[in-house]
């Protein structure tokens, strides 16, 4: 089991206020899966993406990558640490940021680590080639397409080598075309080996994954493995 | 692609706000350098005046009598003091322990005398000097004519020429002796405008008191000398003579000095303050609107002292800029500008290099205390909260 989520409930605010984002969820994800986590809007899909991610505590419940209980045993800076060594995030919006360039942008998750410049770039350049912008590293954000963009992001996820990329909504922003182009690419990386989480509310998005999960009102309601066509 | 990279970016994004506080910053660091320069500048000139003139010890005959006269008005009729010192007590004076801090022995011998010039009789003061010794002293005196050289020239205060009518080249009888006007004395404010000075032998002769004094007037190196000590050492070889010490006028200087001084150090501690305060809030508007951007370093990994260090970066290279542009416009404001702005009457203006760099440090220590706590608050963003899709 390399990921594995037991009994995570998360309640927001207190009192008449409360509100139960996520009731007693739990299931685990192997090496080298790809889960769509699925459900409406306001279901909690999100606050369970970063509940996985290290960057929110649960109310309840543990979460466990490769036998290291996050909450448990990880104060603020391993949970960073976690981050930055076993999770690729991309975002629905990229978030890359608009004074780097495209290679900086990827190069950006390496910048706290202590290893040599010319190491940095060549895994930099090779994450932007296993996305296909080995020609646009030098292009500022606000010069690439939308689908550029979440490649760049993509890259950004990849270029630590991460355990698990966690993609929140990854193809929001997108047309279909360049979405069906992400859909893809995903699916190459998890040929290639990589883990893959995915939030969506998008059902089509579902086919792509090996597994899906749907939640509805913080509670797991449906857990299914996707046969390949 | 290191941390301080992202800080060297960042720094050109939102460039009109830094070049802002990066003004802000060098124009209170010259206010402060320039401010320091200048009254340093009026210690030095001091200093060197307690040098120049330092006429700071004055020695009388010892007396019990008091004296009854105020404010150089003397009682009408009432002889205050008769005692003399004897001139050959001036080489003790020579003999003391801290005498490589005498510049100047100028003795005096006083006395009055009837002036007959054109038919015309005044009472005048007449006053022996030492010539030489004398200019020492009264570096500042403006003289009309030559300086008396021969023993029967004279110089005259302008209120006796003015009163006796006399003219440089006249020459008067006083007691007998026939004295000539070699050069009078422009008025400065002292009781030098009322007297005829003439070398102190003359005096002697004329006055019936060969070999007598009245006073001696001493100028001491002073601005490291124990002046306190000059007056000991000297009563010691003279123990039948008062000996003080006149300090007023410069320590009058040195106070107003003293007041400048407080007035420039409360006008740079409000610098300061500012100065911090608009770091504060500069950075703090700068973190405000980059939340989002630190949301993202948070969820990819950035530990909360990564985020600290690309703000304090920043704060460093801003504070440090300023530093530099400082010290340069502090150069510029004070060799060029302000003198070609102001008369400031003074060699001493220039910037001491050491304050200067002391004032650089200073500048950069303000700009990271003024950003630690906006760099503390930033590192404690949640992401979660920031980033747009999460």
């Amino acid at each position: 089991m390399y990921l594995q989520l037991l009994n995570i409930s998360k309640i927001f605010g207190k009192g008449e206020a409360q509100v139960r984002a996520l009731e007693s969820v739990g299931f685990s994800i192997e090496k080298g899966d790809y889960v769509a986590i699925h459900g409406p809007s306001g279901s909690g899909k999100s606050t369970l993406l970063t509940i996985m991610a290290g960057l929110q505590h649960p109310s309840s419940g543990k979460v466990i990558v490769d036998e290291i209980s996050l909450y448990e045993e990880l104060n603020n800076d391993g949970l960073a640490g976690f981050r930055s060594n076993y999770i690729g995030f991309v975002f629905q919006a990229f978030n890359l940021l608009p004074y780097l360039s495209t290679l900086e942008n990827v190069l950006l998750p390496m910048a706290p680590v202590r290893i040599s410049s010319k190491e940095k770039r060549e895994m930099a350049h090779l994450a932007l080639s296993r996305v296909g912008l080995t020609d646009r590293a030098a292009h500022l954000p606000s010069q690439l397409s939308g689908g550029q963009q979440q490649r760049a992001a993509i890259a950004r996820a990849l270029v630590n080598e991460p355990g698990i990329i966690l993609a929140d909504e990854p193809t929001g922003n997108l047309d279909t075309e360049t979405r069906n182009d992400i859909l893809s690419l995903f699916d190459d990386l998890n040929k290639a080996g990589h883990t893959i989480l995915m939030v969506t509310h998008d059902a089509s998005h579902i086919k792509a994954a090996r597994k899906s999960i749907k939640i509805t009102d913080g509670h797991i309601i449906e857990k299914e493995v996707i046969p390949r066509i | 692609m290191n941390l301080s990279n992202i800080s060297l970016k960042s720094l050109f994004r939102q460039k009109g706000k830094k070049v802002f506080l990066l003004i802000a910053m060098v124009i209170s660091l010259t206010t402060v350098l320039t401010l320091y320069s200048y009254v340093e500048s009026q210690r030095l000139d001091i200093e060197n005046q307690f040098d120049e003139f330092g006429a700071n010890i004055v020695i009388t005959p010892k007396s019990d009598s008091l004296v009854l006269s105020y404010g150089g008005v003397n009682i009408s009729g009432i002889v205050t003091s008769l005692e003399e010192i004897e001139y050959s007590q001036i080489g003790k004076i020579k003999s003391i322990e801290n005498n490589e801090n005498i510049r100047a022995i100028s003795p005096k011998l006083i006395g009055a005398g009837e002036v007959s010039f054109n038919g015309i009789r005044n009472t005048a003061l007449l006053v022996g000097i030492e010539l030489e010794e004398e200019k020492k002293i009264k570096s500042w005196w403006n003289l009309k004519g030559t300086f008396p050289e021969g023993d029967n020239e004279v110089l005259i205060g302008a209120a006796a020429a003015e009163v006796m009518k006399l003219s440089i080249g006249d020459t008067f009888t006083i007691k007998g002796t026939v004295l000539k006007v070699t050069s009078i004395l422009a008025s400065t404010g002292s009781q030098d405008d009322n007297a005829i000075m003439a070398p102190i032998e003359t005096v002697q002769t004329i006055l019936g008191k060969p070999g007598k004094i009245s006073l001696v007037e001493v100028s001491a190196l002073c601005v490291d000398c124990p002046i306190d000590d000059l007056v000991f050492q000297i009563s010691q070889v003279m123990p039948n003579s008062d000996v003080k010490a006149i300090r007023q006028v410069m320590e009058q200087k040195m106070q107003v000095v003293d007041q400048v001084k407080k007035v420039s150090i409360t006008i740079g501690t409000m610098l300061v303050i500012l100065c911090g305060l608009l770091i504060f809030s500069t950075v703090t508007g700068s973190i405000s609107d980059r939340k989002q951007e630190i949301g993202i370093f948070r969820a990819i990994g950035f530990t909360k002292s990564n985020i600290m260090q690309i703000i304090l970066t920043e704060s460093f290279l801003i504070s440090l800029a300023s530093g530099f542009l400082g010290i340069l416009c502090t150069y510029l404001t004070v060799n060029l500008i302000l003198p070609s702005l102001v008369d400031l009457s003074t060699e001493n203006f220039r910037v001491n290099i050491w304050f200067a760099f002391t004032g650089a440090v200073s500048i950069i220590m303000l700009g990271l205390g003024a950003s630690w706590w906006p760099a503390i608050s930033a590192s404690n963003i949640d992401p979660v909260k920031t980033i747009n899709s999460l």
